[in-house]
C-alpha cells in the first residue's frame, strides 16, 4: 500500500547512483541536481507543446463546445468580442463539416446505447420479439410448426 | 469547478504553465499553488474558503505547540485538544442536523417533544477530506513521524493542494511535506502516467459513471418496488460500478494532475472487485481512507493486541465510523457496521478453518491446487455479492426504500425495464477490467513516456474529444463531493 512505485524507485536510484559526485566548478552542485532540472525543463517543454497542440484539436473538434463556454461569460466590450470570434470560428468549422464529426459521434453512440435486447438476441434486426411470440400464438392454433421461415410468412416481415 | 470541465481544463493550463515557470523559486511556487487551491476550492462558495483557511492555520498553531513541547503529558493534552477540534469543525457542519434530527425523533418517541435549535447548516464540500489531513498532520508531528512545519505555507498547501483537495485520495503528512521541501522535477514517467491517469479517470467518470447513473441507477432506486429482479439485480450492479468509476476516476484525475504538477500521490484504488474476501476487498478499496482509519483509529484503539475479542471490537468500531464518516444518514450506519460485523464473522470463520486445517508445508499437490482456484472464484464471486447487497442501504434514501429493493428480489415476473444491452455491456466490461493485470495503466503509462509533442497532444486532444463526444451531455457531480 505504502510500497515505494517504480518512478519513485526510478529517482532514488538515479540520486543513489549520483551521490556525491559534484558538477566542475566552484558551485557545489549535484550532478544528479543538474540532470533533474535537465529532465525538468525537456519535459515541461514537451507537455507546454502538447497541451499547445491538444487546445488546438479541441478548438477544431470540438467548436460547438467553445461556442457552449463562452455564452456562459458575463457581458462586456471583451466577452462580446470573444463570442463573436467563437461563432464565427464554430460557422467555420460547420461549413467545412468538421463540427459534424460531433453529432456523427453522437447520433451513433445513442443508437447503440437506445438499442433494446430484441436486436441483440434476435440475429435478423427486422425480427421483434413481440413479432415473434405473435407469430408463435397464431401457428400454435394452426397447429403448424415454429419454423423461422413460417413465422417470417405469418408475421409479414 | 469540476475536473470534467472546460473551465478546469483552462485554469489547470494556467497552473501547469506558471507553477513550472516558478520552480526555481520554491517559495513562490508553493505561494503560487496555494492560491490556485483556494482559488479551486472558492470556485463553489468562497465563504468556505475562510474555513479552510482557520482550519489550516489551527493545525498549523498544534503542530508547532507539538514542536516545541518535550513532555509527554503536554503533547497528548494538545494532541487531543487538536483532534477535538478538527472532529469538532467537522461535527458541526456534517453531523448537527442530523444529530438534532435523530433527538427529536427520540423526544417525540418517548412523549417528550421539545423546540430544537435546528439550523439551516451548508455542508461546505470535501470538509471530511481536509480535516482529515489535518488530523492526520497533528498525528504524524505527535508520533514524530514528521517534523512540526516552520512554513505555514507549506501546511495550508498540504491540506489544501487542489487536486485531493474536495474528494481525496487522503494524504499523509508524512508522505506529501517532504516532497515540498525537494525541489519539484517533472520525469517522462511522470508525464506518461499523469496522462494516462487523467484519461482513465475521464472515461471512467464521464462515460461509464455518467451513463450508469443516469440511465439505471438513478431510476431504478428512485421506486424499486415498481421493478422486477432483473432490472434491480442489474441496478446494483451498476451501481457498483457507477461508485467504483465516480470515484476511482476522480482519484486517477486528482494523482494524474498531482504528478504533472510534480507531486506523487499513492494509489487510491486497487482492482477492488477482484478480491476474494472482505479484508481483501478493504486493502483495494479507497485505499487512502481504510489505510487513515488504520492507523489513526484501529491501531490507537489497540488493532489486533487486544486478544480475539478486542480485535472483532476495535474492527466494528472502525467500519461503524467509517460508515459514519461517508454521511449523516442511518443508512450509512448500517452500511459501515454491516462491513464491521462481515470482517469480524470472515475473520473468525478464518480462524476457525485453519485451526481446522493447518497450512501444509512443501508444494501444493495438482487437487489442492484446483481446489485453492475453485475457493479464489466462490470467494470472488460472495465477497461482490456481499459489497453489492451493502451498497443497497449505501445508496437508498431511506431504509423503507432498501427494503423495498430486497423485496423486490423475489418478483422475477416483472418485464425487464432499465437494463439495456448498452448497460449491461459497460457493467461486465468494466468488471473484466477488474481481471487484467493491474500493471496496465503502467505499461500504458510507459508507452506514453516518451512520446513526442507533436504525437503527444493531438492524441490527448483527440482522447479527450472522444470521450467527450462518446459521453452522455451535461456533467453530474462525484458521488463523494457530498462527504
Amino acid at each position: 500500500m505504502n510500497a515505494i512505485t517504480p518512478i519513485e524507485m526510478e529517482g532514488v536510484v538515479e540520486r543513489f547512483e549520483d551521490m556525491g559526485a559534484l558538477e566542475e566548478g566552484w558551485a557545489t552542485v549535484s550532478r544528479a541536481d543538474v540532470r533533474d532540472e535537465d529532465i525538468t525543463r525537456k519535459s515541461v517543454t514537451r507537455v507546454r507543446r502538447a497541451f499547445v497542440m491538444t487546445v488546438l484539436v479541441l478548438l477544431l473538434l470540438n467548436s460547438a463546445g467553445l461556442v457552449q463556454l463562452v455564452q456562459g461569460l458575463s457581458i462586456g466590450p471583451v466577452q462580446d468580442t470573444v463570442i463573436v470570434m467563437s461563432e464565427t470560428w464554430h460557422g467555420e468549422m460547420e461549413r467545412h463539416g468538421v463540427a459534424d464529426v460531433l453529432s456523427g459521434i453522437r447520433r451513433h453512440v445513442t443508437e447503440f446505447v437506445q438499442r433494446p435486447w430484441d436486436d441483440v438476441l434476435i440475429a435478423d434486426p427486422d425480427l421483434r420479439l413481440g413479432e415473434v411470440e405473435e407469430a408463435a400464438e397464431t401457428h400454435e392454433k394452426d397447429r403448424t410448426g415454429l419454423l423461422r421461415g413460417a413465422v417470417l410468412e405469418t408475421s409479414g416481415s | 469547478m469540476l475536473f470534467p470541465t472546460f473551465e478546469f481544463g483552462i485554469f489547470f493550463l494556467i497552473v501547469f504553465v506558471v507553477s513550472w515557470e516558478l520552480r526555481r523559486t520554491a517559495d513562490l511556487r508553493k505561494l503560487f499553488l496555494l492560491a490556485a487551491s483556494y482559488t479551486f476550492y472558492g470556485w463553489w462558495d468562497w465563504r468556505f474558503v475562510g474555513l479552510l483557511v482557520v482550519s489550516s492555520l489551527a493545525n498549523y498553531l498544534f503542530g508547532r505547540a507539538l514542536g516545541a513541547l518535550e513532555r509527554d503529558g503536554l503533547r497528548r493534552t494538545i494532541v487531543g485538544l487538536a483532534v477535538i477540534a478538527n472532529l469538532g469543525v467537522l461535527g458541526f457542519f456534517k453531523y448537527y442536523g442530523f444529530f438534532l434530527e435523530s433527538l427529536d425523533d427520540i423526544l417525540i418517541t418517548l412523549g417528550l417533544q421539545r423546540d430544537l435549535p435546528f439550523l439551516q447548516v451548508i455542508l461546505p464540500v470535501g470538509v471530511s477530506f481536509f480535516t482529515f489531513q489535518g488530523i492526520s498532520y497533528i498525528v504524524d508531528v505527535y508520533r514524530r513521524d514528521v517534523a512540526a512545519q516552520r512554513s505555514v505555507v507549506d501546511v495550508c498547501l498540504y491540506i489544501s493542494f487542489f487536486p485531493q483537495l474536495v474528494a481525496g485520495p487522503i494524504v499523509r503528512a508524512a508522505h506529501f511535506l517532504p516532497q515540498l521541501e525537494e525541489k519539484p522535477t517533472l520525469t517522462p514517467a511522470m508525464v506518461g502516467l499523469g496522462i494516462t491517469l487523467i484519461l482513465s479517470g475521464l472515461i471512467k467518470k464521464m462515460v461509464i459513471a455518467n451513463y450508469l447513473a443516469t440511465e439505471l441507477v438513478d431510476p431504478v432506486f428512485f421506486d424499486p418496488s415498481v421493478l422486477g429482479a432483473v432490472d434491480l439485480l442489474i441496478g446494483v450492479y451498476g451501481y457498483a460500478i457507477q461508485i467504483y468509476c465516480d470515484f476511482s476516476g476522480y482519484s486517477d484525475i486528482a494523482i494524474g494532475v498531482a504528478a504533472l504538477l510534480g507531486y506523487k500521490f499513492n494509489a487510491n484504488f486497487n482492482q477492488p472487485y477482484r478480491s476474494a474476501s472482505l479484508q481483501e476487498f478493504w486493502r483495494r478499496w479507497h485505499i487512502s481512507l481504510s489505510s487513515w482509519l488504520r492507523d489513526y483509529l484501529y491501531i490507537p484503539l489497540g488493532g489486533s493486541r487486544k486478544g480475539e475479542w478486542g480485535t472483532y471490537r476495535n474492527l466494528f468500531l472502525t467500519m461503524f465510523l467509517g460508515g459514519l464518516w461517508h454521511g449523516a444518514a442511518w443508512t450509512f450506519v448500517f452500511w459501515g457496521t454491516f462491513h464491521g460485523a462481515m470482517l469480524g464473522i470472515e475473520r473468525y470463520v478464518r480462524r476457525r478453518f485453519a485451526s481446522l486445517a493447518p497450512p501444509v508445508d512443501g508444494e501444493p499437490q495438482a487437487v489442492s491446487r484446483i481446489s485453492d482456484a475453485a475457493s479464489w472464484v466462490v470467494g470472488v464471486i460472495f465477497t461482490f455479492h456481499m459489497v453489492c447487497f451493502a451498497w443497497i442501504f449505501f445508496r437508498a434514501e431511506s431504509f423503507g426504500l432498501a427494503f423495498d429493493y430486497l423485496v423486490g428480489f423475489g418478483d422475477w415476473s416483472t418485464p425487464v425495464q432499465h437494463a439495456t444491452p448498452f448497460l449491461a455491456l459497460l457493467i461486465a466490461g468494466a468488471l473484466a477490467f477488474h481481471f487484467t493485470p493491474p500493471s496496465l495503466g503502467r505499461w500504458i503509462g510507459e508507452g506514453m513516456k516518451w512520446l513526442p509533442s507533436p504525437a503527444l497532444g493531438p492524441a490527448f486532444g483527440a482522447a479527450i474529444f472522444f470521450i467527450w463526444a462518446v459521453a452522455p451531455e451535461g456533467v453530474a457531480p462525484f458521488i463523494y463531493f457530498q462527504f
